[in-house]
C-alpha cells in the first residue's frame, strides 16, 4: 500500500542530500576538533566554516550559534541555567509551550522561582494577560513562535516589544523549532535573546540542533570539555551539523517557492473539506496568523486515536496528539483546552502537517479519505435506535 | 552424571489424604517441564521431594523453575552423605565454608530431624556434635539457639541431607491439580492478579481477551499478550484467545439503551467466554471483579452478569481493596505493564451514567431482545489463538 506522510511537524523525511553530506563529512572530518594534530585541526577548521554557514543561513553572527542535540536540549540549557541565579525571580511561559519548556515549571518552583503561565485565547497567547504578568521581578520570558499542534503563529514580536518597554532588561527565549521552513524567519527582527532549533524538523538528521544566543554567556546543562564555548561540552557532532546545514540551506533558499506551494496545498485541502461540515478546520488559513503546513481539524464525535488508526490503515499518517512524547494524549488534550477548544473538539481532533514533498494528489486523497472515514465511523458508532 | 541436589518442601500437599499421590505427581510434572532441557531425577520421601539436576543447569534456570511453581513452600540446595557420623561431620564442615552459610554471620545453630529412628544418635546429640565441629573450624562464630543468624539443617532419612539456606516458594497447590478455567483477561491491574490467585489453588487456565480494533489499539492487545507472558510461568504456560469484538460492540452501542451498555457488554463477554470455556474443557470462569469497584461490579450488576453463566464464576478479588491488589500485582511483576496507557475500552462505549443497580430480570430481557447469538458465534469463529 502506498503511504502518504502527513506528520511533518513530528519529524520530516531525511533529505537525500543531507544524508549524502553526512556520509561525506563523517568520512573526511572524523578527527576530534579539540586535538592538536593536523587531522583534528582540519576538523576544527571545518566546524568553524559550518558555524559560519549556519549563521549566514539564519542571518546572525557565528558567535551566536551553539550546536546542541536538538530542540529539547536547547530549551533545557536555557531553563537549567536559571538554577544558577542568586535571586529567584519570576518566569513567564505560555500555556501553549512544548513539554520541554512547560515541564520545567515544577523544577523551577521547587527552586523558589515563581512561574507564570500566559493564558491562550483561540490558539494565541493573550497579550493583555502577558503584559499584566510582566514586572520588575521578571527574569525570563519563554514563548514559542509556531504552536506545534495548532500551527498558530504567536505574536512574538509584539510580546517582545512589551518586554522591552519594561524598565529592567528581561531575557527572552523563543522556541522556534516549528518555524523553520514554515514561515519567513528573521531572528534580529524578532529581537529575542535566545532561540531553539531542531534539525529533524527541516529534513536534517536527528540528534542535532542549534541554540541561538544573542550575547553574553549562560550556564551549561552538562559538565565536561570546553566545546561550544563551554556551553555544550562533548565532542562535536560534525557530520550531523554539516548535514543539518545542507538541509537548512535547501530550506532557506527555497523558502519563498515552498511557502507558495504549501499555501496552495492548504487551500486545496480546505476547499475539498468545505462541502463537508462535520469536519472543521480549527484555524482556517490566514497568512501571518497560521502556518500553511500545519492544519488542526476537529472530527467530532470520533476519538482522535480511533480516527488516526483507521487513517493509518488506509495509508495516511496523521497525528492524534503531540507525537514527541509517546501517548501524550493527556498533555496535548490540556493544551487544546487551554487554547479555547471545547472538550468535545479536544477529544476529537487531528493534526495534519505536510511539506514541500507532499503532492497535490496526496492532499486531495487525504481530504477525500477524511470525509469517507468520518462518514464510515460516524455511521458505525451512531444510528442509535432506542427501542426500550 | 554430576548433579546438583535440591530439596523441595511441599506444604499443603503433605496434608492431603488419599489424593496426595495425584498432587505430588502433578507437582513433579510441573517442575520437570520447567527444568527442561536439563536432565533431572525425582525421589520422594515423606513431606519432601528431592531432585537431582544435571550439573550444567544454570542456577538462574533452576531458581526460576522452582520460584514460579505452585505447590512448593520452600526449597534448598542440599548435600547428601551416608549415615555415618564421620561423613556427616565432613559434609557439615564443607557446607560451613560455603558462602551461603558463612557470609555475614556471627551466630548459628544446627537443627536435626531424625526421620530414621534407627540412627544411633538422637537429634540433639547430632546437632551438638556438628555444632562443636563447626565452632572448632570457625572459632569466630558462636552458637545461638534462639535467634541464630544461620541454621544448618540436618535430615536423617534413607541418607543424610544437609542444607543451610532455604528459599521461600509460592505455596499453594500445583497448577492443573484443580482442573482448568477460562480467565477473562483485560489489560488492567486486576485480572492478572485474579489469575495468579486461582493458579495458586491449582487451576490451569486459558485466557480470553476482547479486542475492538480500531476502537482499541493494537498496542492494547500487545499489552495483554505481554501480561499473559508474565503470567505464563506461574500457569505452566498460557493460551490466549483474542476475540474480535468490534462488530458486537458496535451493534450493542447502536441497539442497547445507553445506560445499559456497559452491563450488556459484560453480559455478552461472559456468554462468549462461557461458550469458549466449554469448547476448551474449562470448568469455571475467572474474572478480576472486586465488589463495587466500578458500576458493573456492584452486587446488583454482578447478579446480572452472573446470571449469564452456568459455570461457576470465580472472583478471587471480590473482597479486596485496590491497594492489596496492587501489592500482589507488583509482587508477580504485572503492575508495570498493567499501568501502560493503552486503554482496553474506547470512551465511545462507556456511557456517562451507567446503571449501577440493575434489575436482573429486566436486564436479562433487554439483553436477550438484542439477539446477539449470531454475532457472538461469528466472533467465536474468528478467534485468534496465541500460545505463550
Amino acid at each position: 500500500m502506498k503511504r502518504s506522510y502527513f506528520d511533518w511537524a513530528a519529524t520530516t523525511y531525511l533529505a537525500r542530500e543531507a544524508l549524502e553530506r553526512y556520509n561525506e563529512v563523517a568520512t573526511l572530518y572524523w578527527a576530534n576538533p579539540s586535538a592538536v594534530h593536523a587531522d583534528g585541526k582540519q576538523a576544527a577548521l571545518f566546524l568553524q566554516e559550518q558555524r559560519e554557514l549556519s549563521a549566514q543561513l539564519l542571518d546572525v553572527d557565528s558567535k551566536q550559534i551553539f550546536y546542541t542535540s536538538g530542540g529539547t536540549e536547547s530549551n533545557s540549557i536555557i531553563f537549567n541555567s536559571l538554577l544558577w541565579k542568586r535571586t529567584q525571580g519570576e518566569i513567564i511561559i505560555s500555556s501553549l509551550e512544548h513539554a520541554s519548556v512547560s515541564q520545567y515549571t515544577r523544577l523551577l518552583e521547587h527552586h523558589g522561582f515563581t512561574v507564570h503561565v500566559v493564558k491562550a485565547k483561540d490558539g494565541y497567547i493573550d497579550l493583555q494577560h502577558f503584559e499584566s504578568l510582566l514586572n520588575e521581578n521578571t527574569q525570563l520570558v519563554s514563548l514559542m513562535l509556531v504552536q506545534n499542534v495548532l500551527g498558530t503563529i504567536q505574536p512574538i514580536k509584539e510580546a517582545v516589544q512589551l518586554v522591552r518597554s519594561q524598565s529592567k532588561p528581561i531575557f527572552v527565549h523563543c522556541d522556534a523549532v516549528q518555524a523553520v521552513g514554515k514561515m519567513p524567519l528573521q531572528l534580529e527582527n524578532l529581537d529575542v535573546d535566545a532561540a531553539s532549533f531542531s534539525s529533524h524538523k527541516f529534513e536534517g538528521v536527528r540528534g542535532v540542533g542549534i541554540l541561538y544566543l544573542k550575547k553574553g554567556s549562560i550556564e551549561a546543562l552538562s559538565r565536561g570539555g570546553n566545546q561550544e564555548g563551554g556551553l555544550r561540552p562533548g565532542t562535536e557532532n560534525i557530520a550531523s551539523i554539516a548535514a543539518m546545514n545542507t538541509a537548512l540551506s535547501r530550506t532557506v533558499h527555497s523558502l519563498e517557492s515552498d511557502l507558495i506551494f504549501l499555501k496552495e496545498l492548504r487551500e486545496i485541502f480546505e476547499q475539498e473539506l468545505k462541502s463537508y461540515s462535520p469536519i472543521k478546520v480549527i484555524h482556517p488559513y490566514k497568512e501571518r496568523d497560521v502556518v500553511a503546513s500545519i492544519i488542526h481539524i476537529s472530527v467530532v464525535p470520533i476519538p482522535s486515536e480511533v480516527f488516526a488508526r483507521v487513517l493509518s490503515d488506509k495509508g495516511f499518517d496523521v497525528s492524534s496528539g503531540s507525537a514527541c512524547s509517546h501517548n501524550s494524549t493527556a498533555s496535548s488534550h490540556s493544551l487544546l483546552l487551554a487554547s479555547g477548544l471545547s472538550k468535545k473538539e479536544a477529544h476529537s481532533s487531528l493534526r495534519i502537517s505536510f511539506g514541500h514533498r507532499t503532492t497535490v494528489d496526496e492532499i486531495k486523497a487525504l481530504a477525500h479519505t477524511l470525509i469517507e472515514t468520518h462518514q464510515q465511523l460516524h455511521l458505525a458508532i451512531g444510528g442509535r435506535t432506542r427501542g426500550h | 552424571m554430576d548433579t546438583k541436589l535440591y530439596l523441595i518442601k511441599q506444604g499443603e500437599i503433605a496434608l492431603k489424604g488419599q489424593n496426595r499421590n495425584l498432587f505430588e505427581k502433578q507437582l513433579k510434572d510441573n517442575i520437570k517441564s520447567k527444568l527442561r532441557p536439563y536432565h533431572n531425577v525425582f525421589s520422594r520421601q515423606k513431606g519432601r521431594m528431592f531432585i537431582e539436576i544435571d550439573q550444567s543447569a544454570p542456577l538462574s534456570h533452576i531458581k526460576h523453575a522452582l520460584s514460579t511453581t505452585f505447590g512448593i513452600v520452600g526449597y534448598s540446595q542440599a548435600l547428601r552423605c551416608s549415615k555415618n557420623m564421620d561423613d556427616i561431620t565432613q559434609v557439615a564442615l564443607t557446607l560451613s565454608h560455603q558462602s551461603e552459610f558463612i557470609d555475614g554471620i556471627s551466630t548459628f545453630k544446627v537443627e536435626t530431624v531424625r526421620a530414621d529412628k534407627g540412627f544411633p544418635l538422637t537429634s540433639y546429640e547430632i546437632s551438638a556434635h556438628l555444632g562443636a565441629a563447626i565452632l572448632q573450624e570457625h572459632p569466630q562464630l558462636k552458637v545461638n539457639v534462639r535467634t541464630p543468624d544461620r541454621i544448618l539443617y540436618v535430615e536423617v532419612r534413607d541418607k543424610v541431607y544437609l542444607y543451610s539456606s532455604q528459599t521461600k516458594g509460592l505455596g499453594g497447590l500445583p497448577v492443573s491439580s484443580a482442573g482448568k478455567a477460562m480467565l477473562m483477561l483485560s489489560g488492567g491491574i486486576d485480572s492478572p492478579v485474579a489469575s495468579y490467585m486461582m493458579a495458586k489453588r491449582g487451576l490451569k487456565q486459558e485466557a480470553i481477551y476482547f479486542h475492538a480494533y480500531p476502537y482499541t489499539s493494537d498496542e492494547a492487545k500487545e499489552k495483554v499478550l505481554s501480561l499473559a507472558k508474565i503470567l505464563s510461568p506461574y500457569l505452566q504456560g498460557l493460551t490466549v484467545h483474542v476475540v474480535p469484538f468490534t462488530e458486537c460492540q458496535l451493534y450493542m452501542k447502536a441497539h442497547a439503551p445507553e445506560e445499559q451498555q456497559t452491563l450488556i457488554m459484560r453480559a455478552a463477554m461472559v456468554q462468549l467466554s462461557e461458550k469458549l470455556a466449554m469448547q476448551r474443557g474449562c470448568k469455571a470462569l475467572i474474572t478480576g471483579e472486586a465488589l463495587s469497584q466500578v458500576a458493573s461490579q456492584t452486587i446488583e450488576s454482578l447478579n446480572f452478569t452472573n446470571s449469564m453463566a452456568s459455570l461457576t464464576v470465580l472472583r478471587p478479588l471480590v473482597g479486596m481493596d485496590k491497594v492489596e491488589i496492587i501489592d500482589i500485582a507488583r509482587q508477580i511483576g504485572t503492575y508495570e505493564t498493567s499501568i501502560l496507557p493503552y486503554e482496553d475500552c474506547c470512551t465511545i462505549f462507556s456511557p456517562k451514567h451507567p446503571l449501577v443497580k440493575p434489575d436482573v430480570e429486566f436486564m436479562r430481557e433487554s439483553y436477550f431482545s438484542l439477539n446477539l447469538e449470531a454475532l457472538i458465534d461469528k466472533a467465536l469463529q474468528e478467534v485468534e489463538t496465541v500460545f505463550l
